[in-house]
């Protein structure tokens, strides 16, 4: 019913004539609506409607078949991460893998880095959810431990972040593939940072950089390479001032 | 009649949503989204009113919501609206398990220390919950929506965001400033709820009751519903809920004035609408004002601040785990055995709970006068102190007579409400009401203003029928009259409500000089670098209540959105006002009171008013329409006034578009803030031509007049087209 009343003036016949499915106009029409299905599609995920969600972007990824340009460079990741994203929802886990890696991919070649930390994330989160049964709870704890810390920076209590932090790292430190080191690295740094401490937020945010960097983590890379410079700066003035 | 649309909209065509429910089509913006963006605030207000002449006001909104294409992040929230977020919350969490890991990846994230210092280029910024994002367009992307952002908690905002915010914090309550004897008033102290392990009958404890407030005390009236007709809390929850949270709040209060200073202020955004910096719960920041600054000393608060530091692991969430579990509070009288400091200030914090404040029955005479005399000062009593809400069920809360006037006066008159948990929710996080509740008991004043304009203004319905549509129900209707006069006696919502969904009406004056009119072509900031030049101060409060302000022989139909008067005489200089307000009913209100008041205004900044144009900028258009169109009006003027509520000249893009239009015209300029009583006539001063940070020309257009072409919307427009509508009117021969 859905499909039918979003997509159906493109599929029946209109008026007067039967223009073809080529039909520059045709493809301009559907183009243009493209835009408000995948809104629409993306709300029904945000509500649940998995299924109807799901039919939307088959039905907008099957009109893409064969269309190229910018437009659907652009729209097609997006499209084809959010049916990733309805599958995961329905516990489809292997489509859900399937579709986000076909997105990661998709905007790797256009060079998209919001979609890239998007459907990188993405992945990381079926993959957990997969081992859910095996339930890692290391690495459950782990995460839960670094949210605790975040949230406690973010409140203004760094000291007591740090001291969740460093109640982890020893474990975090001996797992060699542990995703999480950037990030506590990273988190201690800017606590030390906002406790004046300027030695120790600029070691544990070189080391942040050093993970990132060793990980192709751009994202990492590009917020600790900030932090540092901050941190630099801020250490002579500091010299300077004294 | 009530929610019936004039015959101008009879051509409207929605037939393709005819069928569906509006449940349906909010999730289907493909379909609303289809058509143009001239006609599609008319298609929403038809297809909102499609539910019946006498559908609520919250079916009306959410409705309108539906068939919305352009949400924004924050449109209007209704009762359906909320029931249907929180649906769409219990399908989430019947996957807990992975609701918790997606939960956890905005925490997973790497966070900036601050902005690069070298960073330009234009950004946007969406504040979800405890965090600020900051946003620009990746340098060299290519596709849309491949976004750079920086993420800061508004604890901690970059340095940038520091540098523009002021010095706010909470308001003195009235009971610092006057004492007040009120009579039938009977206050609480928290440390008796403590002591008696819950709320007694008032006449068990009246003796131990305080009637006359004195100055350093903090005074909190509780807004809560009742559990059973004849006691509110039988199982004693609310009192547990109610004295735990006060503690952690004054926990969160002693904790964030060390780090601040006793005497540092909360640092507030007024752009963002939020504080930054450190900062408390409003509850506790105006406990802050009232209780600590009152008692304690530095010394003092650095003892009390080692007592609430061990209290962390109960009132980490504001104390919502321990007081379920709490059975007669004997945990919190143990824990306060053990923080002389922290109980010397409980001892400072006095409720207003009906049941424990009112004589309850039966009644002896003395005791019946008692409990008429605090009835009939209801308001007078709330407003003497804090409002907060106990909120357990938000949509039973809101469905009570009693409990609605009590929220709506505390926004109101007193602008400040304080949320608390009223039941353990598995939906509640950290201690904190869920977001839709607060979200609805935000927009609540504005339905509750359309509804008594629709009655009082427009007389579409009668007392009984507004209190109906407003979904309000009551024991005894013989309260009908007390609580809809109650809300017939507030006035304009003092907070306005901002979003993309609005629908804008009426008339939108253009300033012409000579052959050359002028409109802003985008939206943007408030102009800031205009300072004023001279500060007048003109008391039109009054246009903002309708009991001082509408009377019996007044008529909506005859102050039409453009209104044409005398012409300015030989010397006299000509003046346009301009009123900006938030719905039709609201901008019929004003301009009657600027209309026969027009010799005041003219002496004060020596003009002659030649006409006045009203604008309705309507967050909530489910109220009736009296003129339902928007146009564009060439208006040559010598002086402008601008007119709204104060807050419309620091966050309305409306108004932001009306201020830069003027501005560009180089006239004499004057903004005018309705709810203010003094130095609020203020003239502004165009800056010369100006190149905007991203070097971008002043994004206003001047357009040839004779090119012009003039068209009027039915239904108006939704303030997200606007601009490129209003723009589209003219000829796009138009010079820059």
């Amino acid at each position: 019913m859905r499909v039918r009343e979003l997509l159906g003036g493109l599929f029946g016949a209109s008026k007067g004539s039967s223009p073809s499915p080529n039909d520059p106009t045709r493809i301009l029409y559907r183009v243009q609506r493209w835009g408000p299905i995948l809104a629409s599609a993306n709300q029904l995920v945000d509500s649940g409607g998995y299924d109807e969600a799901v039919q939307l972007l088959e039905g907008i990824l099957n009109e893409m078949e064969g269309v190229s340009g910018p437009i659907v460079e652009d729209l097609r990741p997006k499209a084809t991460g959010l049916l990733g994203i309805a599958q995961f929802r329905k516990g489809n886990l292997g489509p859900a893998r399937r579709f986000t890696e076909e997105a990661l991919a998709e905007c790797r070649k256009i060079g998209d880095a919001e979609g890239i930390r998007i459907y990188t994330e993405h992945l990381e989160i079926i993959a957990l959810s997969s081992g859910l049964a095996a339930a890692d709870e290391s690495v459950m704890e782990i995460r839960a431990r670094i949210v605790e810390a975040q949230k406690l920076s973010d409140e203004g209590w760094h000291d007591t972040s740090n001291e969740v932090l460093m109640g982890i790292l020893g474990t975090v430190e001996e797992e060699a593939d542990l995703e999480y080191r950037g990030k506590i690295y990273g988190l201690l740094g800017l606590n030390w940072f906002r406790l004046s401490d300027t030695e120790k937020a600029q070691r544990y945010t070189e080391l942040a950089l050093a993970e990132c960097t060793s990980k192709s983590d751009e994202e990492g890379v590009r917020i600790y390479s900030v932090n540092l410079g901050l941190i630099r700066r801020g250490r002579v003035r500091n010299s300077e001032a004294t | 009649m009530a929610a019936r649309l004039s015959p101008i909209f009879n051509a409207v065509e929605i037939d393709a949503w005819a069928s569906i429910s509006p449940e349906r089509l909010i999730l289907n913006l493909g379909l609303v989204a289809e058509g143009n963006a001239g006609t599609a605030a008319a298609r929403a207000l038809k297809y909102s009113r499609a539910a019946g002449d006498l559908a609520s006001y919250d079916d009306i909104g959410f409705r309108l919501l539906a068939a919305t294409p352009n949400r924004g992040l924050v449109p209007l929230s209704t009762v359906p609206m909320m029931r249907h977020t929180r649906n769409v919350d219990d399908v989430r969490r019947k996957n807990s398990a992975v609701e918790k890991i997606v939960s956890q990846q905005e925490f997973l994230r790497h966070r900036p220390i601050d902005l690069p210092e070298d960073l330009d280029g234009r950004f946007r910024y969406e504040i979800k919950g405890k965090l600020i994002h900051i946003i620009r367009r990746r340098p060299g992307s290519k596709g849309s929506g491949d976004d750079e952002e920086w993420v800061f908690p508004l604890a901690s905002p970059p340095q940038r965001l520091l540098q523009i915010t002021e010095d706010r914090d909470e308001p003195l309550i009235f009971t610092q400033v006057y004492q007040a004897n009120v009579p039938g008033a009977f206050w609480i102290p928290v440390s008796l709820v403590v002591e008696s392990g819950g709320i007694r009958r008032m006449q068990e404890w009246r003796e131990k009751l305080q009637g006359r407030t004195e100055p350093g005390k903090f005074y909190c009236f509780i807004s809560h519903r009742w559990q059973t007709p004849s006691h509110p809390d039988p199982e004693g929850l609310q009192a547990r809920f109610i004295t735990w949270q006060l503690f952690a709040h004054l926990c969160d209060a002693v904790r964030v004035a060390r780090v601040r200073g006793l005497n540092g202020a909360r640092r507030f955004s007024p752009s963002l609408g939020f504080a930054v910096g450190r900062s408390g719960s409003p509850l506790a920041e105006a406990l802050i004002v009232n209780v600590l600054r009152f008692a304690l000393d530095d010394e003092v608060l650095g003892a009390a601040e080692r007592e609430a530091r061990g209290c962390e692991e109960f009132v980490r969430d504001y104390g919502i785990k321990v007081a379920r579990q709490d059975f007669d509070l004997a945990r919190l009288r143990e824990t306060l055995q053990g923080l002389p400091i922290l109980s010397q200030l409980m001892q400072r914090i006095f409720i207003w709970y009906d049941y424990g404040a009112m004589p309850q029955p039966p009644r002896t005479p003395e005791e019946d006068s008692v409990f008429r005399a605090a009835l009939e000062h209801l308001t007078a009593i709330q407003i003497m102190g804090r409002t907060a809400i106990l909120l357990d069920e938000a949509e039973d809360y809101l469905s009570r007579g009693w409990c609605t006037l009590e929220s709506v006066v505390a926004d109101t008159l007193a602008g400040v409400e304080d949320l608390l948990v009223g039941s353990a929710r598995q939906t509640i996080e950290s201690g904190s009401v869920e977001h839709y509740f607060d979200m609805l008991l935000e927009d609540r004043p504005h339905l509750i203003w359309r509804a008594v304009l629709d009655t009082e203004v427009f007389r579409v319905q009668t007392p009984e029928e507004c209190l109906s549509r407003l979904g309000l129900a009551v024991t005894d209707p013989g309260d009908i009259p007390f609580i809809y006069r109650g809300l017939v006696s507030l006035n304009i919502p003092r907070k306005i409500h901002i979003d993309d969904s609005e629908i804008v009406t009426g008339v939108f004056p253009l300033p012409v000089a000579g052959r050359t009119a002028f409109i802003a072509s985008r939206a943007g900031r408030t102009l800031d670098d205009i300072k004023p030049r001279e500060v007048l101060s003109l008391d039109w409060t009054g246009a903002c209540w309708v009991r001082d302000n509408w009377g019996p022989s007044d008529k909506a139909e005859t102050l039409p959105a453009w209104l044409p008067l005398q012409q300015a005489g030989p010397g006299e200089r000509s003046c346009h006002v301009a009123v900006v307000a938030s719905c039709e009913g609201e901008a019929v209100l004003v301009t009657k009171w600027i209309h026969g008041r027009l010799p005041e205004l003219e002496s004060l900044i020596k003009t002659r008013v030649a006409s006045i144009s009203w604008l309705a900028t309507d967050i909530a258009p489910v109220g009736h329409l009296v003129d339902g169109t928007l146009r564009g009006v060439p208006v040559e003027a010598d002086v402008w006034v601008l007119a709204a509520q104060g807050g419309r000249f620091v966050n309305c893009s409306t108004t932001s578009t009306l201020q830069q239009s003027i501005a560009a015209s180089k006239v004499t300029y004057f903004e005018l803030s309705l709810d203010s009583e003094k130095d609020n006539l203020c003239q502004r001063t165009p800056p010369p031509a100006r190149k905007s940070a991203t070097g971008d020309e002043d994004s206003v257009l001047a357009l040839d007049l004779d090119r012009l072409k003039l068209t009027g919307y039915v239904g108006g427009l939704f303030r997200h087209d606007l601009l490129k509508n209003l723009i589209s009117l003219a000829d796009d021969r138009g010079k820059r």
